[in-house]
């Protein structure tokens, strides 16, 4: 794929530059909250019924809330590529699902670690643990076809429908708890002031986090996606006496 | 103990192991855009 002329370079240049300017600042806020973040851990109280492992609440949930907002950017970035048709839209698509997906792996490793702490066994073929799997294998299919399909506009644009297709999981994966109807055995979705005295602070700290992590990830991994792009330009453009580079 | 250990452990690494992959690649971008 080329870029396009006019405007659509414009407005891909504004959101790579935005994104570019804003990896410093995210990487030193991250670097900030983390410490704030493990002392706030580490300074807990323990739960009365789970013991310690109940202090895994403080990274389990948050992580799935970047791997949420990384699908539901790959959503806005294909629906954004597809209605403008910048490329800047898919390479921010692209990049959020890669991003989301590893957060989404690291939910689907720390659940069962707790699982296995507090249920006896690893998995269940609970709805909520199912429809997570469900939802990482919808974005890992995402980006395989993304990997197959290198430098394809037709398959960026089907990527987009896709993108925007899988966002009908997250939806699903959270409220999956309400639609077991009482037979899930994964803990409620937590609502406000149903955490123990203590916990909120480092629970709101550890979401922080992991949104702030997210945003850095992202703006790395579109800044390594933009250069690809400038190198394949480079290695596409005509060379010979005339030509430049 | 070990549990909340070995969730965390994962994750701080699994996080880091990436952002050290993304530092490489954007080096190995810049170094090839360079030539």
């Amino acid at each position: 794929m080329t870029e396009r002329p006019g405007s659509r370079v414009t407005a891909s240049s504004a959101l790579e530059r935005f994104l570019r300017a804003l990896r410093t600042p995210s990487g030193w806020l991250f670097a900030l909250l983390f410490a704030a973040w493990a002392v706030s851990v580490a300074r807990a109280p323990i739960d009365s019924v789970q013991g310690v492992i109940q202090k895994i609440l403080y990274v389990h949930p948050p992580l799935a809330f970047a791997a949420y907002l990384g699908f539901a950017l790959t959503a806005v970035g294909g629906a954004l590529f597809l209605w403008r048709g910048d490329e800047s839209f898919d390479r921010l698509a692209r990049s959020a699902a890669e991003v989301g997906l590893l957060f989404c792996t690291l939910v689907v490793i720390t659940g069962p670690i707790w699982a296995k702490g507090t249920w006896g066994r690893w998995w269940s073929w609970d709805l909520r643990l199912t429809v997570t799997l469900l939802l990482w294998f919808v974005y890992l299919a995402y980006l395989l076809l993304r990997s197959f399909t290198e430098g394809s506009e037709r398959a960026a644009r089907f990527a987009a429908v896709y993108g925007i297709a899988g966002l009908a999981v997250i939806p699903l994966n959270y409220f999956a708890i309400d639609m077991a109807g009482g037979r899930s055995i994964h803990p409620q979705n937590l609502e406000r002031g149903s955490l123990g005295a203590g916990m909120g602070m480092p629970f709101a700290l550890g979401a922080f986090v992991c949104i702030v992590a997210f945003v850095h990830l992202l703006c790395r991994r579109v800044e390594i996606e933009s250069l690809r792009t400038r190198l394949a330009e480079r290695l596409m453009a005509p060379r010979g006496p005339g030509a430049r580079g | 103990m070990s549990y909340v250990v070995a969730a965390y452990a994962i994750t701080i690494g699994a996080v880091g192991l990436y952002l050290v992959r993304l530092a490489r690649e954007r080096r190995r971008l810049e170094r090839e855009l360079g030539d």
